[in-house]
């Protein structure tokens, strides 16, 4: 499912858009300096060092034993999901809806207006 | 066993960060963004598992789905961006007026 939708969708529009684009490598935009990048670099490590001490630091009780043998199995998700979790099921398929529209509203190229006569 | 889980999802996450704070190029930051999205995943998983519950997995399905509709509609904007500024330069959009 994840492979489907990641490897299948998305990374195929990041390469349309990409070969679309058609960027030259002097088009590609200034990076930041070797120093900013290094205090980002610092900054993000110092951020999972906190991650990871919250993490240790917490006890977690041991892992449940699973109810059923076929817990992450399709047809067990497939039951929750169309018994209990259905509308968020449905809204999720109202906003792939929208952003089908929306992109390609967004990215249609705008039409060029010439003045015809009117015929009455 | 969940702590090794709930690492990962912070590595990626973390990885994630450093490539929307760091990078300039707007395709490689909304790249960035589909990572930290990833990372989060991982971690509802693990504690799906970890609590028996399917509801967990049932989220990761939801977060999978917005964030394909997040990446389509995303890369629209880049390319009317890119239409109306001939750039990916995070630096040239700075203004507010088309």
């Amino acid at each position: 499912m994840h492979l489907m939708v990641y490897s299948g969708a998305i990374m195929v529009l990041f390469l349309f858009v990409i070969m679309l684009l058609n960027l030259r490598p002097e088009e590609y935009g200034k990076e930041l300096g070797v120093g900013t990048k290094n205090c980002i670099a610092l900054l993000s490590l110092a951020f999972f060092v906190l991650f990871g001490a919250l993490i240790g630091g917490i006890a977690f009780s041991p892992a449940k034993d699973l109810p059923n043998s076929d817990f992450g199995s399709t047809a067990f998700i497939g039951k929750v999901m169309f018994g209990s979790y259905v509308l968020p099921f449905e809204l999720l398929s109202l906003l792939i809806i929208v952003a089908i529209i929306g992109a390609v509203l967004l990215a249609k190229k705008a039409e060029k207006k010439e003045s015809k006569p009117h015929a009455h | 066993m969940l702590t090794n889980y709930l690492l990962l999802s912070a590595a990626i996450f973390t990885i994630g960060a450093y490539g929307v704070m760091a990078r300039r190029n707007i395709l490689i930051m909304l790249m960035s963004v589909e990572l930290m999205l990833n990372g989060v995943n991982i971690a509802l998983m693990a504690f799906a598992r970890h609590h028996a519950d399917p509801s967990g997995q049932i989220f990761v399905l939801m977060v999978m789905g917005v964030a394909a509709a997040e990446v389509a509609v995303g890369l629209a904007i880049i390319i009317a961006l890119f239409r109306n500024k001939q750039s990916v330069d995070t630096g040239d959009f700075v203004e507010l007026k088309g």
